[in-house]
């Protein structure tokens, strides 16, 4: 039931076309290490978005959590590069992340703080899975998931994480990430108990985050 | 027996068949003496343990458990920190160096990535009980300022956190008061830092440090851990050679004892390599014969292995310290040695055996006698490493006595083929001649005047001290890395700790809660930066029940929950059992007994024990800078106990320097009486004065060259006792005319300098004592050798030629 829900609301966000919505589900088949070729396929995907070098966008991200009537909305800018990662919410207020060297920066209310992993581990976590999956970055995501890699029509693919590690595990179910050539499309993330969140990227030009200078 | 003696008196033939006997006594000895060493030999284990010195104290309740316990924890455990100039290869570098470690076996647990498994568990324990747990912090702020600003900032966090968890958090920690908690009971570290991998760094001086976190499978002081542990770090050390700019900052126990093994086995190597060396020399010159050489040092390597073999079988393990002052036993074997070998050079053509042994043989045992009561009054100081050293030395002497009085006889029937050198001959019996001339001088008042001022003067100038950290310095270059350590990773934990006791659980968590302000206010006064308390990780339920009152006054019944959820949504079945949930009344309560499994697992978790039907917990202290405030504090409290264990080993160290002083006294009181049964009371004195008069002496000249004295030094005198009675009795026995016994007590003289002497380069303040005092002692002790003789005539005591061999 939940599953159908799912796709439907993924389906409500226009993001993800109806071909990739059939072959959703087939994506967790099997995973990647036994099909050579789709590991040399999603190796060579990895390199595409390697060459890239920076990548920057705008995010919304939407939480439907079953206890609440309503989603949780906020959306804003990012910034990727090989030295750092920026995450600068907009709505519903302002806070930026800055995720670089290992080391995650708050900036709220012009203050600037350190988040420790040791306080916030989630938070932390959730910046450093982003960093491993947007350069695709298989040794990293191997060592805390299970990694499905299926081709779709033309460009588009679905990459599927499944949580290796009990505590990862006891919370979070699995992630979907529908991609085009070396873009990001969208990441659907399901915790156990059923409640989604949703991450949609588009990439206008000059959508570089204002605070991207300042956070060198 | 081929060449029968020509002319055999009575004594003689008693002699003869006394020397029988002792033959096959010796026969059967060696027969043992070797199954036991080839059976021992290769089962010897070795300990190093400084604090084995020390006596298990006679302490007070719980004491002891609290120490062992804090000493599991802390003394097993080995920390690295490793850093270069390029942050990418020592991350690449650690796990190789981590592996290398964890293969061998001397290590139980080596990790990168420390395990926050047990913090998740006390947090999910913790989870069902969350408006029952509040900080002091908490509570104060909640009733002051209420929780309108923590629901305002809570729905912010909520909006903007992007990560997933959210309905867990907001029904299980709903204003996140529960992770303030526990967040508390884990201090943040500011430079520490966590990568993708999990491995742990931390930034100082534009270098990135891995830390390393290992654990031993055994105690630091174990010798075949320290030997294991050291090759696998030597193996592991190459794994970051090519590292630039390599920096490892290393602590925990091991390193000291292994520094602290490193420098026994140098001063062992020294002080035998020294005194082997000296001696080898020694004889050579003096009796010009390889064959006696060797057999000179049969009784050495007889007594060192028995002496090694008896403390493994009442000890279980040789203590590095008994092998230390046991590599010195050499100097007092060789002594019996000595003795027999000048007797039978200067009587040369005269020798027999039996009449050689006459006056040797009660020397020998009298001497023997005096030495072994000597060293067993090291037991009655009670010190463990003593009774080591005491045993190892007894059996070790009995041994070499039995080879010499044994086997010497045996071998050396015929006369010596080459004489004494005559030179030395010459100048022994010069230097007898002018002290001798010299003893009436000593007799005039003037000079005993100036002796006696002199003496005392030196003796009201000593002082004691008793401070354990300045007998065994520990190494500088391990402190440093210690505080570098430290300044990176952590606060120090004081030696000094509060030990609160209780006969049960909620008495003892209410007497916790009460220490708690007063604590708290030492900390702002600056006597101390932190402590860890059970009362942080457990209310009490008087405390839980406080907590959940001012938790649903503050965030319910004023209505920021309610708010909450309602801001964020939460549909009306959920919010109805979130806010019912967090304002009933608590009927279960938190206990020790669901907390006690996660504290075992928890590497810095709260020390509780049972001991005799009461509850003890061990609150610890961290950068302890004024001690006195928290004695007060501990004795304003009856629950509550001060244990320092630095100043109790000291006020112990003291206690045994005084006990060891009386030791000493009666020693000489009861010498003199024993001895007064075959010399009279005169002549024992007279026996007794040399010891004594050299140990006046030693102490007045440490008190001239500003040592202060401690048990160490008492020991020492002790043995200055046992090893001066022999030269006196030889002495006595000689009756001051041979001057070949004058040869030997100076022969003998030279090499307990030359091995107990030799103690005083040692870099252990401990020893260093021990050795100068010996070194003093048995020098003055050669010096008044002679006042032993006094009162059996004048006229034979000059008469230089007088019963003297033919030369």
């Amino acid at each position: 039931m939940k599953k159908i829900l799912l796709l439907v609301l993924l389906a409500c966000t226009g993001v993800v076309n109806a071909a990739a919505e059939k072959t959703a589900a087939e994506v967790f088949s099997a995973p990647l290490k036994s099909h050579p070729e789709r590991q040399a396929a999603l190796q060579q995907l990895a390199a595409q978005i390697k060459q890239q070098g920076a990548i920057t966008g705008e995010f919304v991200q939407q939480k439907h959590l079953a206890m609440l009537n309503k989603p949780i909305t906020s959306s804003g800018r990012f910034a990727l590069n090989p030295a750092q990662f920026v995450w600068q919410i907009e709505q519903p207020f302002a806070i930026t992340y800055t995720f670089a060297n290992e080391q995650l920066v708050r900036d709220m209310d012009g203050e600037t703080q350190v988040v420790e992993a040791s306080t916030e581990p989630m938070l932390y976590g959730f910046f450093s899975f982003f960093t491993s999956l947007f350069s695709l970055s298989e040794t990293s995501l191997e060592q805390y998931f299970t990694v499905y890699y299926l081709p779709v029509s033309g460009a588009n693919w679905i990459i599927g994480l499944v949580p290796k590690q009990a505590m990862l595990a006891r919370s979070l179910k699995q992630l979907e990430v529908h991609g085009h050539a070396a873009r990001i499309d969208s990441v659907n993330l399901l915790e156990q108990n059923g409640d989604t969140t949703e991450l949609t990227f588009s990439y206008p030009a000059a959508a570089a985050p204002a605070a991207d200078t300042a956070a060198q | 027996m081929t060449d029968t003696p020509p002319v055999m008196d009575n004594a003689a033939t008693r002699m003869t068949s006394r020397l029988r006997w002792l033959r096959w006594s010796f026969c059967a000895f060696a027969f043992a003496a070797v199954l036991l060493i080839g059976y021992t030999l290769p089962r010897l284990t070795f300990e190093n343990d400084i604090l084995a010195l020390f006596p298990q104290e006679h302490q007070r309740a719980g004491v002891s458990r609290a120490n062992e316990l804090i000493g599991e924890r802390v003394t097993r455990k080995v920390f690295f920190l490793i850093g270069s100039d390029d942050w990418h290869v020592t991350r690449a570098a650690v796990p190789a160096f981590a592996q290398v470690l964890a293969d061998c076996a001397c290590f139980a647990s080596v990790t990168t990535t420390p395990d926050a498994s047990a913090f998740s568990e006390l947090y999910r324990i913790y989870s069902t009980y969350a408006p029952q747990l509040l900080t002091a912090t908490q509570r104060t702020q909640l009733r002051s300022a209420g929780g309108a600003a923590l629901a305002q900032k809570r729905l912010r966090d909520i909006l903007a956190n992007p990560s997933a968890g959210l309905a867990q958090q907001i029904q299980g920690d709903p204003l996140a008061t529960l992770n303030t908690y526990v967040q508390a009971l884990r201090p943040a570290q500011t430079n520490m830092r966590l990568d993708d991998s999990g491995l742990v760094s931390f930034t100082a001086e534009d270098k990135r440090y891995v830390l390393v976190l290992a654990e031993l499978s055994d105690s630091p002081y174990s010798v075949a851990i320290q030997q294991q542990a050291q090759a696998a770090l030597s193996r592991a050390n190459g794994q970051l050679q090519s590292l630039p700019g390599l920096d490892v900052i290393k602590t925990g126990a091991l390193f000291y004892t292994l520094a602290g093994t490193a420098q026994a086995r140098s001063e062992i190597s020294t002080v035998g390599l020294g005194s082997a060396l000296g001696i080898i020399l020694l004889l050579l010159l003096v009796f010009r014969s390889a064959a006696l050489l060797v057999l000179a040092f049969v009784p050495i390597v007889v007594g060192v292995l028995l002496g090694l073999c008896a403390c493994f079988w009442l000890f279980g393990s040789v203590h590095i310290i008994a092998l230390v002052f046991g590599a010195s036993l050499v100097g007092v074997a060789i002594d019996y040695a000595l003795h027999f070998f000048t007797r039978r050079h200067a009587l040369a053509s005269a020798w027999q055996p039996a009449t050689g042994m006459q006056h040797l043989l009660p020397a020998l045992s009298l001497g023997l006698l005096s030495s072994v009561a000597a060293y067993l009054s090291f037991t009655l100081a009670g010190f463990p490493g003593f009774t080591q050293v005491a045993v190892f030395s007894c059996v070790g002497l009995i041994s070499a006595y039995w080879v010499v009085v044994g086997l010497y006889p045996w071998l050396l029937q015929r006369p010596a083929e080459r004489p004494l050198p005559a030179l030395l001959v010459r100048g022994v019996k010069v230097y007898r001649q002018w002290l001798w001339g010299c003893l009436p001088y000593l007799r005039r008042l003037p000079i005993l005047l100036l002796g006696g001022l002199l003496l005392v003067a030196g003796l009201w100038q000593l002082r004691a001290v008793d401070d354990v950290r300045r007998m065994q310095l520990p190494d500088a270059q391990l402190q440093r890395m210690d505080s570098r350590f430290q300044a990176l990773v952590g606060r120090r934990t004081a030696l000094q700790y509060l030990l609160v006791s209780a006969p049960g659980t909620q008495l003892l968590l209410q007497q916790l809660e009460a220490l708690q302000p007063e604590l708290r206010h030492l900390q702002e006064a600056g006597a101390l930066s932190g402590f860890q308390s059970l009362a942080d990780y457990l209310p009490s339920q008087q405390q839980q029940i406080a907590n959940q009152q001012v938790w649903r006054e503050a965030l319910i019944d004023a209505g920021p929950l309610p708010q909450l959820l309602d801001q964020l949504g939460v549909v009306p079945a959920v919010r109805e059992a979130v806010v019912t949930r967090f304002s009933a009344a608590p009927d279960k309560f938190l206990s020790l007994d669901q907390l006690s499994p996660v504290f075992a697992r928890l590497p810095d978790a709260p020390l509780v024990f049972h001991e005799q039907d009461r509850l003890y917990a061990v609150v610890l202290l961290q950068g302890l800078s004024d001690p006195a405030a928290l004695q007060q504090l501990a004795r304003d409290n009856a629950s509550v106990e001060w244990v320092d264990a630095v100043a109790q080993t000291s006020h112990l160290l003291r206690e045994y320097r005084l006990g060891t002083a009386g030791l000493l006294v009666l020693a000489y009181i009861a010498l003199w009486l024993l001895l007064s049964w075959r010399y009279s009371w005169r002549g024992s004195l007279a026996i007794v004065a040399p010891p004594l008069l050299a140990t006046l002496l030693c102490l007045a000249a440490l008190g001239w060259a500003s040592q202060s004295i401690s048990v160490f030094n008492l020991m020492a005198l002790l043995l200055v006792l046992g090893i001066g009675i022999d030269a006196a009795l030889f002495m006595r026995e000689s009756q001051g005319r041979h001057y070949d016994t004058l040869l030997a007590i100076g022969l003998s003289t030279l090499t307990t300098i030359l091995s107990f002497g030799l103690l005083s380069l040692s870099a252990t303040a401990a020893i260093h004592s021990f050795g100068v005092t010996i070194l003093l002692g048995i020098f003055f002790c050669f010096l008044l050798s002679p006042l032993a003789a006094i009162g059996l005539g004048d006229v034979a005591v000059l008469s230089s030629s007088r019963d003297e061999p033919e030369e």
